[in-house]
């Protein structure tokens, strides 16, 4: 049967449809994640956990809001410019002001300011937060000085140039502080930053009713966030400002316990399992088909020993070997990838030998050998032909295969860090205990993705059945 | 239609027997109003090409059919009673292997290959015959003795045997019974030449020493002229001739039962072996007319368009299909 | 006779198997020096109980200083940690065969004990049982299930079933479970989410193994789902395809009872199949088994392995990765003299 004739058998039954449309999805996904993604992603971003320090941690997605929860969105203030500059003698104030509108009963979960790459000349810039509430009372929270030259720098100095100075003021004593004495100094409550702890952002974001610290109401309305660098050199710059109030949701799918976002993590695996399962599931092919072919065309003692070679692979539990090895050589995708191919072609070898000893003694091929036709012709020309759809099918079939064990191993806890997948971001979810505590943003997708992804595979096998079996593809005509 | 030498009542009357099957192209028309006779302890054989429908006459009164038969119609009176018109389950008590058994053409698929011969021969007495176990292994013991089958067959596995062994071991289940009539379907097609001839020996035994009936059905005219007191050439769901089998044999009537003929090797003869022209036609759209027209030596006009009915042949008892004999007569 | 000879045959092929992946693990822990490591453990930890015992008698402590290394070295060379791997390749097989491979670095036995061996074995029971019981349950529902949808082929529920079927190869026990906890023991509290007892675990003997069958619900609901289908599939297709051969249609000509043609002649001779199916499928189902525990913290091997793994212990991951070869080959050969047993043809054909 030729190519066209059996996409056109495929496509005849719905599974042959819904899986070509799913693996459109999944190759569309995959071939462009490339493109925005850098190569390093996993090292650099995914396992950094820096670089999602200002997400909110654990947060449903944003869209869950729609179905009635009261959580505020996830807001981040970028600026390069000031919003305002105001000189007063050598001394320049520059002003970065970030206003939004707070109208949730929940408070942000984390307020934080980041400042990058302040240059300096003579005097170190002082650094200040105030946050204006829309009642108009207000609290600095942040006041700080650049830390002056040091005896063996030489001016001008650039601070924070690699790593910003941030500042978690949620968890930042300083802040506490500050939040207690606008409590002293606006309502009269006496309280301290201790008794503050984690609480910032309830009393910041609320208007006390009674007594204490514990009787609030949420102050909605506009708020601003205003960050001042002081400088004293008119040379003297600053390169970012960075305000974030974190919301009690993220994104499109949520975040992880480190504030990952995991939409970005979930697509990255697209390309990823795609790799895997393709990759795998054709070496193994091929290896499978070269040695079934070889072994039932040459009898003897090369069969002999690729026989017994097959007995032995197949008769060998795989996950168990796959710990085994995946934990002594280390933890590399290309190792798993390898392991898998070697565990994997037996199998076909097996069927293929019985299918060519059955076609060698078919009259075509003794027709053909009478004829004058070298072996090796005959073995791919005819005996490959005659099987090629059969070996297709076969490696559709041990695509979901090769996915499944890997997200299985990534399950284990032995996943390549520098590639995160589907089943890693599980594994990470299930050791946080996300099942027990109802984080199922961090859960689901992930394994709805891994079936999804197997699933393609599965329909498309299903879907070749008819075109390896004539007699199906008459009941389905 | 009716072989010239009866006396008595027949054991087994056909008449107009039709038998199709539901298929895409439409219904496929394996016999097509077939009518005979048989006495008791007489042997009539069938013989005809493959797809003549030779084999579904034979299914059709073991009343063994597939799911996809469209038409059932006609009479088999076997001693008075009408099998095709009995209810499934009377039909299977009453008639079906006590009455009419068979031996299956593939003898090696008929056998479960679990179970050791002796006990498969075992089971349908005591299934059956209301054996008990111990009378029933007994009798199993004799009918593969009387199949020639060493004692030690009881205790073997099917693929242990020989080809010709497990078709001994399907007569000798089709015999357990007692049976008047034995469907015989190209018992010996699948064996060698030499356990061929040693199974047809068996055949006459049995119908010299227990008067059993048989319809053997075959494609080799000269292998059904060994047992048959009666022959009948099938064609294209018909009986074409059907008589004595001396009388067919010496004096073939219609093209068809000729050219058969003609097609058996002979010794010592110069005359090249014939062979039919053309294939056997598709049942599902027969020619009109005689079906044998688009391959007869002699087509005439009529033939096309009028089907032949049964006319007495020149010599002896036969009967044929064929507009020839018409012309003959006027 | 032909029979001993046949089994033997394959007892042979399956001991080959136990060997090359013995060799497998030995060869990889000896050129990746991880063999050094676990021996170096195993020294060191003679060495304390022997550095006790010798303070006892030996005071000076220049001396006992002396008599350690001595000792050490000593030690050293009767594990053959001063000659390079491969010339301890025979006596490293012995310590993986006989589960002689010292103390483990961090996991520890349900009474305390630090011996790998001790470690490992008291698992194998609630692994076994966890299979075992899932074995059955869905092999009884798979054959029953096959066999009724056997006689309506083509119908809607004919259908269904063999769709689930292949979707069960895109379903992994781990996620069936995770799945499984999220709805049953998360959301509607009806069973517990892992573990053995309930804490504290009830008085009584009844009591306690009500309490837990109920723990072990979960895990095994989860291995019958993601099997089940596959099962009922395979029955199904064997029966149909053994319908259809030709030795069923001569049975009901001799006009056997139906139900004797189905018993006999069809489900006894799928039967046969239908175990070289299960064969295939062991692998399967022990990978499901290693992840299933896992996620449902089911004190057997298979989490083991994952605590292994947390903790890093090669000594254990070692033991295990042996001990689920065993098991394998062990199910697998009761499986194949089963199927011997099963099916006349292939008694005699070996010879």
């Amino acid at each position: 049967m030729r190519p066209g004739e059996a996409l056109r058998v495929v496509l005849r039954s719905g599974s042959g449809r819904l899986g070509m449309g799913l693996l459109a999805v999944l190759v569309l996904v995959s071939v462009l994640v490339p493109f925005f993604y850098p190569l390093d992603f996993g090292l650099r971003f995914w396992n950094n956990p820096i670089a999602w320090a200002d997400n909110p941690k654990a947060a449903p997605p944003a869209w869950t809001n729609l179905l009635g929860d009261t959580a505020p969105r996830h807001r981040v203030f970028d600026a390069e410019q000031p919003t305002g500059t105001i000189d007063a003698g050598s001394a320049r104030i520059r002003q970065f002001a970030f206003t939004f509108s707070h109208q949730t009963v929940e408070p942000p979960t984390f307020l934080s300011v980041s400042i990058g790459a302040v240059t300096f000349h003579e005097r170190p810039p002082i650094l200040s937060m105030t946050l204006t509430r829309p009642d108009g009372r207000s609290a600095t929270l942040l006041q700080e000085a650049v830390r002056g030259l040091r005896p063996d720098e030489t001016s001008p100095v650039t601070r924070f140039a690699d790593e910003p100075r941030r500042v978690y003021l949620t968890g930042d004593a300083a802040a506490l502080g500050a939040a207690a004495d606008f409590l002293l100094r606006e309502f009269d409550l006496r309280t301290s930053g201790t008794e503050l702890q984690g609480r910032l952002e309830e009393v910041l974001f609320s208007m006390p009713t009674g007594e204490g610290v514990d009787s609030l109401a949420p102050l909605n309305g506009e708020y601003t966030a205003t960050i001042r660098v002081i400088t004293y050199d008119p040379r003297d710059s600053v390169q970012s400002v960075r305000f974030v109030a974190a919301g009690g949701v993220y994104g499109l799918m949520g975040t992880d316990t480190q504030g990952r976002d995991l939409a970005t993590g979930l697509l990255f695996g697209f390309p990823v399992a795609l790799l895997i399962g393709v990759l795998t599931s054709v070496a193994a092919t091929i290896l499978g088909t070269f040695f079934g072919i070889l072994s039932g065309f040459s009898g003897g003692r090369t069969d002999t020993i690729i026989q017994r070679v097959s007995d032995v692979m197949t008769n060998i539990p795989l996950l168990p070997i796959l710990i085994f090895l995946i934990f002594v050589l280390g933890q590399k995708l290309w190792l798993v990838m390898t392991i898998l191919v070697i565990f994997g072609w037996p199998g076909l070898t097996i069927i293929l030998r019985s299918m060519v000893l059955q076609v060698r003694s078919g009259q075509l091929v003794e027709a053909t050998q009478a004829l004058g036709a070298s072996r090796w012709r005959i073995m791919f020309r005819h005996v490959f032909f005659q099987m090629a759809p059969f070996i297709v099918a076969q490696m559709i079939f041990f695509t979901p295969a090769a996915i499944l064990a890997e997200a299985g191993l990534s399950f284990l806890g032995l996943g390549d860090p520098s590639l995160p997948t589907w089943g890693q971001i599980l594994e990470q979810g299930f050791r946080t205990g996300a099942i027990f505590i109802g984080y199922w943003w961090w859960i689901l997708p992930p394994g709805i993705l891994i079936v999804i992804t197997a699933m393609t595979f599965v329909l498309l096998a299903l879907a070749m059945e008819p075109v390896l079996n004539p007699r199906l593809r008459e009941r389905a005509a | 239609m009716n072989g010239r030498a009866t006396s008595g009542e027949p054991l087994l009357s056909v008449r107009g027997l039709r038998l199709s099957y539901a298929a895409e192209r439409g219904d496929v028309r394996a016999v097509d109003g077939v009518s005979f006779d048989l006495q008791a302890g007489q042997t009539l054989a069938i013989v005809g090409e493959s797809g003549s429908g030779k084999t579904s006459l034979a299914l059709a009164l073991l009343r063994l059919l597939p799911r996809n038969v469209a038409l059932l119609q006609g009479q088999a009176i076997l001693n008075g009673v009408d099998c095709l018109t009995l209810s499934d389950g009377d039909f299977r008590d009453r008639i079906r292997w006590r009455q009419i058994s068979m031996v299956f053409q593939g003898a090696a698929e008929s056998l479960n290959p679990i179970y050791k011969v002796g006990h498969q021969v075992r089971e349908v007495l005591t299934a059956r015959g209301g054996h008990s176990r111990a009378a029933a292994d007994g009798r199993a013991k004799e009918l593969l003795d009387m199949v020639r089958l060493p004692p030690e067959t009881f205790n073997r596995y099917p693929h242990e045997l020989s080809g010709g062994m497990k078709q001994r071991v399907a007569v000798a289940s089709a015999l357990a019974l007692n049976p008047p009539l034995i469907l015989l379907d190209e018992p010996t097609s699948a064996l060698d030449v030499g356990v061929q001839a040693q199974i047809m020996n068996l055949f006459k035994r049995f119908k010299a020493n227990l008067g059993v009936a048989s319809i053997f059905i075959s494609h080799d005219i000269a292998l059904a002229s060994d047992l048959a007191d009666t022959i009948g050439v099938m064609y294209a769901g018909r009986i074409v001739e059907i008589g004595s089998t001396e009388d067919v044999l010496r004096a073939p009537s219609h093209p068809y039962t000729q050219k058969l003929l003609a097609a058996i090797p002979r010794l010592r003869s110069d005359a090249p072996l014939e062979f039919i022209p053309g294939a056997p036609p598709d049942l599902s759209d027969p020619p009109s007319g005689c079906r044998f027209h688009p391959r007869c030596a002699f087509v005439m006009e009529r033939c096309r368009s009028e089907s032949p009915p049964d006319l007495p042949s020149q010599s002896g008892s036969a009967v044929a299909a064929c507009w020839l004999l018409d012309e003959g007569a006027s | 006779m032909a029979l001993a000879y046949t089994l033997g045959l394959r007892a042979l092929s399956l001991v080959g198997v136990l060997f090359v992946v013995l060799l497998l693990v030995v060869v990889t822990l000896g050129a990746t020096g991880f063999s050094d490591r676990m021996l170096t453990a195993i020294v060191s930890e003679e060495m304390r109980g022997t550095r006790q015992a010798l303070a006892e008698t030996i005071k000076d402590p220049e001396r006992l200083e002396e008599t350690l290394r001595e000792r050490r070295a000593e030690l050293e060379e009767f594990y053959g940690l001063d000659r390079p791997w491969y010339t301890r390749l025979p006596a490293m097989v012995g310590r993986v065969l006989t589960l002689d491979l010292g103390a483990a670095r961090n996991l520890r036995s349900f009474d305390g004990s630090s011996r790998v061996t001790d470690i490992v074995l008291e698992r194998v029971p609630y692994s076994i049982m966890l299979v075992t019981t899932s074995l059955v349950i869905t092999a009884v529902i798979g054959l029953w299930l096959g066999a009724k949808l056997a006689t309506r082929v083509g119908t809607r529920s004919d259908r269904l079933t063999s769709y689930l079927a292949a979707a069960s190869n895109a379903l992994p026990a781990w996620w069936a479970g995770i799945l499984l906890i999220l709805v049953l023991s998360f959301q509607l509290r009806i069973f517990p989410s892992g573990g053995l007892y309930s804490s504290p675990p009830p008085e009584g003997g009844l009591l306690r193994f009500m309490d837990l069958m109920w723990h072990a619900a979960l895990p095994i609901l989860t291995l019958v789902l993601v099997s089940v289908g596959a099962w009922t599939y395979v029955v199904r297709t064997m029966l149909l395809n053994t319908a259809q051969e030709f030795h069923v249609t001569a049975a009901r000509a001799r006009g056997l009872p139906e139900g004797q043609v189905m018993r006999r002649h069809i489900l006894r001779v799928a039967a046969p199949p239908i175990a070289t199916n299960i064969i295939l499928a062991l692998t399967g189902s022990i990978g499901g088994a290693i992840l299933t525990e896992t996620v449902f913290n089911w004190p057997g091997m298979g989490r083991l392995y994952f605590d292994a793994i947390t903790t890093a212990d090669e000594a254990v991951i070692v033991a295990l990765t042996f001990l689920f070869t065993l098991m394998y080959i062990t199910a697998r050969f009761v499986l194949e003299v089963l199927y011997v047993v099963l099916d006349p043809r292939v008694r005699y054909t070996a010879q």
